[in-house]
C-alpha cells in the first residue's frame, strides 16, 4: 500500500467509522480511569479522557461523579490525571503538566472552591501521588526526565524534548545521566517538597507505611527498566531517608500498600511480563520481623489494594474472566467479596477504589456498554453514578455485534477460556484471532474489548476470538507460570485448539483465518504463521521476532531471559528455537508488520527482521513503521491509518467484501 | 535583597470586585515587574468581607484578570491567557460546585473585557482583532491600514459549562467599521449594560490608535446591533454606564474638550445634551458607579489624595462616601454590592502599593483592611512624605509632596531631586506607585536626598480650570510653578540650593528637557521618554490629537510648537543629562531622545542615551526597571559628588 492512503476509499470508510463513533462525544468525557473514592463514599474522582478532534491522544481532565452527573473539575491546559482525595475529603490532589508539557507536577484543589494551586516543582515528572494516612503529606513518585516508560505506558521515554541542547548532541546509554526514579514528599502545611528516597535506590512504585515511612518496590544501583524484574520491597524512613529491604520476592512485585498504622505491608507477588501489569498472589509482610504471609483471596489474582483501616484491606482482581472486589480481614484471614461480575473495571486489569466504610467504586463496563462509574455498598448493592453513554458510543455498540465467553480444551486437556465477538447471524464467519500481549495479561468482557480493531472487524463481518492461553492471568500463578520457559510452546496450541473448536462449531470458516495482536500478541502472530499454514493473513503489531536481537536491543532484555528461561549467549536453545525469524522458510501467510519508531520495549527492528526474513523466502509482506508511535499505535490519526491497513489486509486475503455494515 | 530588588518583587492589586451580596471580595494581584519575553501574570484572590485568610482562586501561573461576578453571585467570569500567553480568553468559574474554570471563547486576537447582562444569561465581550497571518511573499506593512479594530460580542452563557462540549454561541454586535475600547494599552475602555438587558452603552472610534480617540462617539447599541449616537466625548476612559432608571447614561470625560478632563456628565439615553455634574468642583473624578438610588459613587481626587465620594446628579453637594482614613492615601479602584450598601476598594498610601478594603457606605465605622500583600514594607525605611504648598509667579497657590530623606534632621540641608510627573494631566499622590521605575522618591530618600513632587498647573486634582492652565503655553507657566516649588523647598531649609537635580518621565521628561534648556541651577538631569521637539513629535508620535488641544494643529501653528520645543534652546543647556527610552515607545518615540542626545553632544554637554529593548512607554521588565533605577541613582550621585 502507499505511504499516504488518506485519499483512498478504504481510509475514508474507516475514518467515517471513527467519526461516527467518536465525534458525538467530542468535548465530553468519553473515557474514565484511575478512580479515587471520597472517604465519605459518595463521590468518585476519575481521570477523564476528552477528545475534541480526530487527532492526538485527546486530553485528560479530573472529573467527579457524585450522583449529579459527571463534572469536569480541571481546566488544563495540558493533561490532568491521578486524582486522590485527602483523608478528610476536603482536598483533591492530582497531577498536571499544564505548566510544562510532558512534565507532571502536583496540584491541589482545596475545599471545592477555586482553581488548583501548584506544589513546588520536583526534579523530574511526577508519575503518581498518595496522601499520608494523617493527611499532612503527599507522596510523589518522581521519574527523572528521560526515564524509560514501561511497555504498558507506551514505551519510549517520558520526555522527548529536543530543546535540551543542539540537535547533534548524542544519545548516551550507560552514562551517568540515566534517569532514576525516586520518592518525594510534599508537606501540605509548609507547601514544600523534598526527596526522601536515598541516592542509588530506584523506586518503581511506592506507598505510605504509616505516617512516617513509605514502602517501595525498588531496585538497588540500576535505574534501567530491566532491573524491575528483580526489584525488592524496601521500607524508607521519610525523615532520615534510611532504606531497609524487607522482602525479596521469587517473582515480581506490584501494588505495595502499607497499613495506616505502619505495621503491615500488603503487596502482590506475581510472575509478570510488564511493569504496571501485575496480577497475582496477595502477600502480607511484617516490616518489623520480615515475616511474609500468603493471603488466600479465593482464587482471585489481585490487581489493586487499598487499606480501609489497620485491619481491613480492600482488594480487586481477576478470577477467570470475572472482576472481583472484596475486603480482606487480616485479623481473621478471611475475604468478604463485595462484587464478582463478568463485567470489567479499569483498563488492563481490574481497578477499584475504597472508602473506609467498605464502599467500593468501580468503572464497570462491558463489550457493548461503555464505562459507568459505579458504587458498591458494603452489602453488595450497586449504584450507578454516571454512564458514559453518548450517541457515538451507542452507535459503536450497535455495529459491534456481541461478546460471549467461550472455552475449549487444549491438546493436553487444560481448559482454556476466551471471549468471542461476532456479528449477528449463524456463520461461519471469517475469523481473526486477536492475541493479547504480556504474555501475562488477560482478556475480560471490556467495552469494545479495549481495542479499535475488534468492533471495526465485527462491523465488517469478521468474528474475533480473544483467547486467554496459558500464561494469562486470572487463573492463579500455576496457570500464568505455565508459559515460563515455554513461550511459543503449549500456549501456541491453546490458541490453535481454540480455532479448531470454532471451526468445529461452524462459527469460523477454516479457509478464512487471520491473526493479529500486539507485543507478545505480535510475537504470537508471527509465531503462529510459522507453525500453521492455515492462516490466510497476519498483522503482527510491535512483535518480537528474534529473541537474540530482542534481548540485545530492548530495554527489558531481562524479560526474555526470565520467560524463555534460557541463556541468550548459548548456541541453539529456545533463543533460537522460539524465534519466528528462524522459521521463516515455513511461512506462506501474507504478513503486514506494524511497529512504532519510538518503541524501546520491542524495537521496530524486530518487525523489520521478520519482514526481511519473509521477503527472503518470497512471502508477501509489508512493513509499516509509525515515526511518532512507541509500543503500539495510540495517536489519532495513526490509529485510523493502521486500522485501515489491517482491515484491508484481512479483507483482501480473507476474501471479505469491503464496505461491510459500518 | 536591597530596597530596589524588594520593591521590584512587590505585589500590586489592580482590580477589586465585591460579590453582589457584599459578602465576598474578588481581587486581582500581579507583580510590579514582568520577566523578559513573558506576558504579565495575574492571580484572582478571594476573601470574605468579614475578614479572614484570603485564598487564591485561580492557579495564577498565567495572566488571570478582569473577574466579574454573575448577578446571582454563583459564578465568576474572568479573562486568562493560560492557553496562549499574551492572548486572553473568557473563562467561567462555577463556585456552586467547585472545580477549575471552563473556557468560553476562542477568539484569535483574544478577549479584552467582559460584562454580565443584568439577568446573568449573557456576557458582553470586547474582542480584539486577530493579527494577520504572517505572509512569506509580502512582509511589508501599510501604515494605518494594518490596525485591527476591537469589537463588541454577545455570548450566551451555558448553564452547565463544565459538561464540556463546543464553545457557547457568540456573535459580533458592533459594526465592522468601528473600533470599541479606546486606547487598548491604557486598559480597554469599558462598556455597560442597560438595566433592562436589551442594550449596551459604549464608545466607538475609527481605530485603536491614540490619535483617533479624540473625540469618541458615545453610543447605545441594542441586541440586534442597532446603534444610536449620543454625541461625542473627549476622554481617555469614558466608562459609560446606564443609570438605574435606564434613561440616563453617565460618562467620565472632559468638559467639552481636552485638557478640561475628569468630569462626570450625564446624557439622556434617548439622546440630548450632556449635563455636567458637580460643575466647578475643585477636583478630578475618575472611576464611578451608579448607586441603586440614582446617585453616583466615584473616585474623587482633591490635591494629592483620592477618596470615595457620592455625587448627586440632582445637584446636591459632593459628600464623603465612607468614614475618612487617618493617613492620607489614594483609592485606585472600587466596586459596590448590588444593594449599594457595601463597597470594596483598593487604597494605597505613602508606604503601601495598595490593599483591599471593605466599608459600608454612609457608615462611621472605619473601613476594614482585608489583605496584607506586601508585609515586607513594614521592615523598610520610608522617608516622611509632607504636603508642601507655595505661591507661583502669578500668585497661584500650588501644592506638591516633599519627601524627606530617611533620618531627616531638621536644620540640615539635603540634596534635592525635583521629580516631575507626566501627562501633563497626571499628579503625584500619596501612594507607592505601581511601576517603581517611575517614582524614584523613596529610593533617593534612603540615599540621603529630599525629593520634591510638585503638581504644577495642568495637573489633575484641582478642577478643570487648573488642568487647562497650560493650554497654549504648556512648559512656560508650569516651569515657573516647578521653579517656585524648588525655591520653597530651599526656603524651608530642607533643600541645598547647590545640590539640586531634576528628572521626570514622559511629560515630566519634556519639562526636564525644558528645565535644562532654561536654567543651569540643576547639577544633573534624568530625562525619560520626554519630548524634545514638538514639531517632529506631532509627525511621529501616535497621540497627535491630544497635543492639538495644547498647541493647536501643527501645520496651522508650527511656530507655537517650535517655541515650546526644548531643542530650540539646546545651545543654552549645560546640565549633564541621562536620557532614557523604551525602544518600542510609540507614544513618545525614541527619536525624540536621539534629537536631544545629538543636540547636547553637539554642545559638549555630558549626556548618555539608554534604550530599553521590548519596552513601550512604561518600562516594565524587572531587569530593565532595576537597571533604570541604578542608573538614575548613579547619575545623580556621581554628578553631586563631583563638586
Amino acid at each position: 500500500m502507499d505511504r499516504d492512503i488518506r485519499d483512498s476509499d478504504a481510509y475514508r470508510g474507516v475514518e467515517d467509522f471513527y467519526r461516527r463513533w467518536l465525534e458525538p462525544g467530542f468535548g465530553r468525557v468519553t473515557g474514565v480511569a484511575d478512580p479515587s473514592l471520597r472517604p465519605d463514599g459518595r463521590a468518585v474522582a476519575v481521570t477523564g479522557t476528552i477528545l475534541e478532534k480526530l487527532e492526538g491522544l485527546g486530553s485528560t481532565r479530573i472529573a467527579v461523579a457524585d450522583g449529579d452527573g459527571l463534572r469536569v473539575l480541571t481546566g488544563g491546559p495540558g493533561n490532568d490525571r491521578c486524582p486522590r482525595w485527602s483523608p478528610d475529603g476536603s482536598t483533591l490532589a492530582f497531577l498536571s503538566d499544564r505548566a510544562d508539557e510532558g512534565v507532571f507536577g502536583l496540584y491541589l484543589l482545596r475545599d471545592g472552591l477555586g482553581e488548583a494551586i501548584a506544589a513546588p516543582r520536583v526534579d523530574g515528572t511526577v508519575e503518581y501521588c498518595a496522601w499520608s494516612p494523617d493527611g499532612e503529606r503527599i507522596l510523589l513518585g518522581v521519574a527523572g526526565l528521560g526515564a524509560d516508560l514501561a511497555g504498558g505506558q507506551g514505551s519510549g521515554t517520558n520526555s522527548g524534548r529536543s530543546d535540551d541542547g543542539p540537535g547533534w548532541l548524542p544519545a548516551v546509554e550507560g552514562g551517568e545521566e540515566s534517569a532514576w526514579r525516586s520518592a518525594w514528599v510534599y508537606d501540605v502545611a509548609a507547601g514544600t517538597v523534598r526527596r526522601v528516597s536515598p541516592d542509588g535506590l530506584n523506586v518503581w512504585e511506592a506507598a505510605w507505611l504509616g505516617p512516617d515511612r513509605v514502602v517501595a518496590v525498588a531496585s538497588e544501583g540500576d535505574p534501567g527498566e530491566g532491573a524491575w524484574y528483580t526489584a525488592a520491597l524496601v521500607a524508607v524512613d521519610v525523615t532520615s531517608g534510611g532504606a531497609e529491604a524487607v522482602y525479596k520476592p521469587q517473582s515480581q512485585l506490584g501494588w505495595p500498600a502499607g497499613s495506616p498504622g505502619g505495621r503491615r505491608i500488603a503487596v502482590v507477588e506475581a510472575l509478570s511480563s510488564d511493569r504496571w501489569i501485575v496480577a497475582g498472589d496477595l502477600r502480607l509482610v511484617d516490616p518489623a520481623s520480615g515475616v511474609v504471609v500468603a493471603a488466600d483471596t479465593g482464587g482471585v489474582d489481585v490487581t489493586g489494594l487499598q487499606w480501609l483501616d489497620d485491619r481491613r484491606l480492600g482488594y480487586v482482581g481477576v478470577r477467570g474472566l470475572d472482576t472481583v472486589a472484596g475486603v480482606y480481614d487480616v485479623s481473621t484471614g478471611t475475604c468478604a467479596e463485595l462484587l464478582a461480575t463478568d463485567a470489567s473495571s479499569g483498563a488492563r486489569y481490574p481497578d477499584a477504589a475504597f472508602a473506609p466504610d467498605g464502599t467500593a467504586a468501580l468503572l464497570l463496563e462491558r463489550y457493548d456498554r461503555p464505562p459507568a462509574v459505579t458504587l458498591v455498598a458494603p452489602g453488595g448493592a450497586t449504584t450507578e453514578l454516571v454512564a458514559l453513554t453518548d450517541p457515538g458510543a451507542r452507535w459503536l455498540a450497535s455495529v459491534a455485534g456481541t461478546a460471549a465467553p467461550v472455552s475449549w480444551t487444549a491438546p493436553d486437556g487444560l481448559r482454556i477460556e476466551g471471549v468471542l465477538c461476532r456479528p449477528a447471524g449463524d456463520g461461519p464467519f471469517p475469523l481473526v484471532v486477536l492475541v493479547h500481549g504480556g504474555p501475562v495479561s488477560a482478556y475480560r468482557n471490556r467495552w469494545r474489548m479495549g481495542h479499535d480493531y475488534t468492533p471495526l472487524l465485527v462491523s465488517r463481518g469478521f468474528a474475533v476470538l480473544h483467547p486467554n492461553p496459558r500464561g494469562s492471568s486470572g487463573r492463579g500463578q500455576e496457570f500464568a507460570g505455565a508459559v515460563y520457559g515455554d513461550m511459543g510452546g503449549a500456549d501456541t496450541h491453546d490458541i490453535l485448539s481454540g480455532i479448531d473448536d470454532l471451526v468445529a462449531r461452524g462459527i469460523a470458516d477454516p479457509a478464512r483465518l487471520g491473526v493479529t495482536g500486539g507485543s507478545y500478541g505480535g510475537f504470537m502472530s508471527c509465531w503462529l504463521v510459522t507453525q500453521d499454514r492455515r492462516f490466510a493473513a497476519a498483522v503482527p503489531v510491535a512483535p518480537v521476532t528474534d529473541w537474540y536481537s530482542q534481548h540485545l536491543t530492548s530495554n527489558i532484555g531481562h524479560f526474555d531471559a526470565l520467560f524463555l528461561d534460557d541463556d541468550p549467549y548459548a548456541a541453539g536453545g529456545r533463543y533460537h528455537g522460539r524465534s519466528p525469524v528462524m522459521h521463516a522458510r515455513a511461512v506462506r501467510t501474507p504478513t503486514l508488520l506494524v511497529a512504532g519508531a519510538r518503541d524501546r520495549c520491542t524495537p521496530p527492528t524486530q518487525a523489520a527482521e521478520f519482514h526481511t526474513a519473509l521477503r527472503d523466502h518470497g512471502v508477501e509482506t509489508e512493513l509499516v513503521v509509525y515515526p511518532e508511535e512507541g509500543h503500539g499505535v495510540r495517536r489519532l490519526p495513526a490509529r485510523i491509518d493502521v486500522a485501515t491497513r489491517m482491515l484491508g489486509w484481512f479483507e483482501r486475503h480473507l476474501s471479505v467484501q469491503s464496505g461491510g455494515t459500518a | 535583597m536591597n530596597d530596589i530588588e524588594a520593591a521590584l518583587a512587590a505585589t500590586v492589586v489592580a482590580d477589586v470586585q465585591v460579590s453582589p451580596d457584599g459578602e465576598r471580595v474578588l481581587y486581582v494581584t500581579s507583580s510590579v515587574a514582568t520577566e523578559k519575553d513573558t506576558p504579565p501574570a495575574g492571580t484572582l484572590g478571594l476573601v470574605d468581607a468579614a475578614g479572614g485568610t484570603p485564598r487564591r482562586l485561580t492557579s495564577g501561573s498565567a495572566g488571570d484578570r478582569w473577574p466579574r461576578w454573575s448577578p446571582d453571585g454563583r459564578r465568576v467570569a474572568f479573562l486568562s491567557d493560560r492557553e496562549k500567553r499574551g492572548s486572553a480568553q473568557a473563562y467561567l468559574l462555577d463556585l456552586r460546585h467547585g472545580g477549575e474554570a471552563v473556557r468560553l471563547t476562542g477568539h484569535d486576537g483574544g478577549v479584552l473585557a467582559l460584562e454580565w447582562s443584568p439577568d446573568g444569561a449573557r456576557l458582553a465581550l470586547l474582542v480584539a482583532a486577530a493579527g494577520d497571518e504572517p505572509r512569506e511573499d509580502h512582509d511589508e506593512t501599510v501604515a494605518g491600514e494594518d490596525v485591527g479594530k476591537a469589537s463588541l460580542w454577545l455570548l450566551t452563557v451555558p448553564d452547565d459549562a463544565a459538561a464540556g462540549g463546543a464553545l457557547p454561541d457568540q456573535h459580533r454586535l458592533s459594526p465592522a467599521d468601528r473600533h470599541v475600547g479606546g486606547i487598548l494599552d491604557y486598559g480597554p475602555a469599558t462598556f455597560g449594560w442597560a438595566p433592562s438587558g436589551d442594550a449596551l452603552v459604549a464608545t466607538f472610534t475609527a481605530s485603536p490608535v491614540f490619535t483617533d480617540q479624540l473625540p469618541a462617539e458615545l453610543v447605545t447599541i441594542d441586541l440586534q446591533g442597532g446603534v444610536r449616537g449620543l454625541g461625542t466625548v473627549e476622554t481617555f476612559s469614558a466608562m459609560p454606564r446606564f443609570g438605574p432608571d435606564g434613561a440616563t447614561v453617565a460618562v467620565n470625560a472632559a468638559d467639552g474638550a481636552l485638557p478640561a478632563l475628569f468630569t462626570l456628565q450625564t446624557v439622556p439615553a434617548g439622546g440630548g445634551s450632556a449635563q455636567l455634574l458637580a460643575p466647578g468642583h475643585p477636583g478630578s473624578f475618575f472611576g464611578f458607579s451608579w448607586l441603586p438610588g440614582g446617585e453616583i459613587l466615584a473616585i474623587l481626587q482633591e490635591g494629592q489624595q483620592q477618596r470615595l465620594a457620592v455625587v448627586d446628579p440632582a445637584g446636591g453637594p459632593v459628600r464623603d462616601a465612607i468614614a475618612p482614613f487617618d493617613r492620607p492615601g489614594c483609592v485606585t479602584a472600587f466596586s459596590v454590592s448590588a444593594d449599594g450598601r457595601r463597597v470594596a476598594f483598593v487604597r494605597a498610601d505613602d508606604t503601601s502599593y495598595g490593599e483591599v478594603y471593605v466599608a459600608d457606605l454612609g457608615s462611621d465605622t472605619p473601613a476594614r483592611r482585608l489583605t496584607d500583600l506586601n508585609p515586607w514594607t513594614r521592615e523598610q525605611d520610608y522617608g516622611e512624605v509632607r504636603e508642601l504648598s507655595w505661591t507661583s509667579f502669578d500668585g497661584l497657590e500650588l501644592q506638591g509632596l516633599l519627601v524627606l530623606p530617611v533620618g531627616y534632621q531638621k536644620g540640615r540641608r539635603y540634596p534635592l531631586l525635583l521629580q516631575i510627573h507626566g501627562g501633563p494631566m497626571g499628579a503625584w499622590l500619596h501612594e507607592l506607585r505601581r511601576y517603581p521605575c517611575l517614582d524614584w522618591s523613596q529610593f533617593l530618600a534612603r540615599r540621603g536626598y529630599a525629593v520634591l513632587l510638585p503638581n504644577p498647573r495642568g495637573s489633575s486634582g484641582r478642577g478643570t480650570a487648573f488642568l487647562s492652565g497650560i493650554a497654549g503655553n504648556y512648559g512656560e507657566p508650569d516651569f515657573e510653578d516647578l521653579m517656585s516649588g524648588v525655591d520653597a523647598a530651599v526656603d524651608l531649609g530642607v533643600a541645598d540650593p547647590e545640590r539640586l537635580v531634576v528628572g521626570g518621565w514622559s511629560g515630566g521628561g519634556y519639562l526636564t528637557n525644558w528645565t535644562i534648556t532654561h536654567t543651569d541651577r540643576f547639577k544633573a538631569a534624568v530625562s525619560g521618554a520626554g519630548i524634545a521637539n514638538w514639531v517632529s513629535f506631532q509627525g511621529t508620535a501616535d497621540c497627535r490629537s491630544a497635543f492639538d488641544r495644547y498647541f493647536g494643529v501643527v501645520d496651522e501653528d508650527p511656530e507655537t510648537h517650535w517655541l515650546h520645543s526644548p531643542i530650540r534652546y539646546v545651545k543654552a543647556a549645560t546640565t549633564p543629562t541621562l536620557i532614557l527610552y523604551g525602544e518600542q515607545d510609540a507614544r513618545v518615540p525614541p527619536s525624540q531622545g536621539h534629537e536631544l542626545h545629538q543636540g547636547l553632544r553637539a554642545r559638549g554637554v555630558e549626556t548618555r542615551l539608554v534604550l530599553y529593548p521590548r519596552e513601550a512607554h512604561a518600562v516594565v521588565e524587572r531587569d530593565h526597571q532595576a537597571d533604570l533605577l541604578y542608573r538614575v541613582i548613579d547619575w545623580f550621585d556621581t554628578h553631586l559628588s563631583g563638586q
